[in-house]
C-alpha cells in the first residue's frame, strides 16, 4: 500500500503545480505547431499518394 | 504512339516542389507578418489563396503554349498537355474561389448586418465576377472539347478555343478589375495585389517560393494525367 500512497502524493503534488515544462513546443504560441503538424501530415499524404501513382504509371509505361 | 516527354519522369522538380510547400507551411505559419486591423492572422492566406490564382495563371499559360505548339506541329502530346494543364488550372481556380469566399466571409462581411446583405455587396465585386467569367469560359472549353467525337478535329478546335479563352483572361481578370472599384486588395495598377508595396519583405521570401511550390505540384498532377492518357491511347491503338 505504501507505493500507492507515495504515488497519490506525487499526483497531488503535480496537480498543485501545473507548470512542469517539458517538451512544451506543441502547446506554445497558441498551439500553432499543431496546425503546422496537421498541414504537413496532409501534404505528406498527398505526396505519398502522387508518388505511388507516379510509380504505378511508370511501371505501366515500361510494360507497354 | 508517342512517348511521354522525358521531364515527366524526372524526380528533382517534384521533390523541390514538395520541399517548397513544406517550407511554405512552416515559414508561412511561423514567419513574421505585419499586424493589420481586420486582416490579423488571415494575412497568412496570401501563401495559400493567392498562390492558387498565380498557379492557375501559370498553368493556363502553359496550356495555351501547348495549344499553339499543337497547331504548329500537330503532335497529340501537345493536345493532351494543353487539355490537362488547363484542367489543373481550373482546379486551382475553383480552390482559389472557395478559399477567397471563406476569407471574404471573415474580413469583408460586416458582422453587424445580416450576411445576405453584405453578400450582395461582395458578390458584385468586379474581381469576383471577372474571375467567375474566366472560369466559366474554361468550363466551356471542356464542354466544347468533349462534344467533338473526332480526335483530330477535337484537338484542333479546342486548341483554337484555348487561345480565345486565354485572351478572355486579360480583360476579365487583368484589365477590368483595375478600372473598377473593388474591395479586393490591389487597386491602381495591379489586379490582385501589389507585391512590392502591399506585403512586407518577410512575406515575400515565403510568397515567391510558395507560388513555385504550388505550381510544381499542379504540374506534377497534370503530367500524371497526361501520362495516363498516353498509356490509354497506346492500349487502344498499339
Amino acid at each position: 500500500m505504501n507505493w500507492l500512497h507515495t504515488s497519490s502524493i506525487q499526483l497531488l503534488q503535480s496537480a498543485a503545480k501545473p507548470a512542469v515544462s517539458m517538451a512544451e513546443l506543441m502547446r506554445s504560441d497558441g498551439r500553432i505547431y499543431v496546425v503546422i503538424g496537421v498541414m504537413l501530415t496532409i501534404l505528406s499524404g498527398i505526396t505519398l499518394y502522387l508518388y505511388r501513382l507516379d510509380k504505378k504509371i511508370g511501371k505501366l509505361e515500361k510494360r507497354s | 504512339m508517342s512517348q511521354a516527354p522525358r521531364y515527366m519522369h524526372r524526380h528533382w522538380w517534384k521533390i523541390s516542389g514538395i520541399i517548397l510547400l513544406a517550407y511554405t507551411i512552416i515559414a508561412g505559419l511561423l514567419g513574421p507578418v505585419p499586424k493589420l486591423p481586420l486582416l490579423q492572422e488571415t494575412i497568412r492566406n496570401l501563401y495559400f489563396h493567392v498562390c492558387m490564382w498565380f498557379g492557375m495563371m501559370i498553368l493556363f499559360t502553359v496550356s495555351v503554349v501547348q495549344a499553339i505548339l499543337y497547331l504548329r506541329k500537330m503532335d497529340r502530346r501537345h493536345d493532351l498537355a494543353s487539355r490537362h494543364f488547363a484542367g489543373v488550372g481550373m482546379l486551382y481556380g475553383l480552390l482559389g474561389y472557395a478559399t477567397g469566399a471563406l476569407w471574404a466571409a471573415y474580413t469583408w462581411a460586416d458582422p453587424n448586418i445580416p450576411f445576405a446583405e453584405s453578400f450582395s455587396t461582395i458578390a458584385r465585386d468586379p474581381k469576383l465576377i471577372g474571375a467567375a467569367i474566366s472560369l466559366l469560359v474554361y468550363f466551356a472549353y471542356l464542354v466544347l472539347r468533349d462534344s467533338i467525337p473526332d480526335i483530330d478535329r477535337r484537338a484542333r478546335i479546342s486548341a483554337v478555343y484555348n487561345i480565345f479563352a486565354y485572351v478572355i483572361l486579360f480583360p476579365a481578370i487583368w484589365i477590368l478589375p483595375r478600372v473598377l472599384e473593388s474591395l479586393h486588395p490591389g487597386q491602381d495598377g495591379n489586379p490582385a495585389l501589389d507585391v512590392k508595396n502591399d506585403i512586407s519583405s518577410g512575406m515575400r521570401i515565403v510568397f515567391y517560393p510558395a507560388v513555385i511550390g504550388w505550381t510544381l505540384l499542379g504540374v506534377w498532377i497534370a503530367t500524371l494525367r497526361i501520362r495516363t492518357e498516353l498509356l490509354k491511347e497506346k492500349q487502344y491503338n498499339p
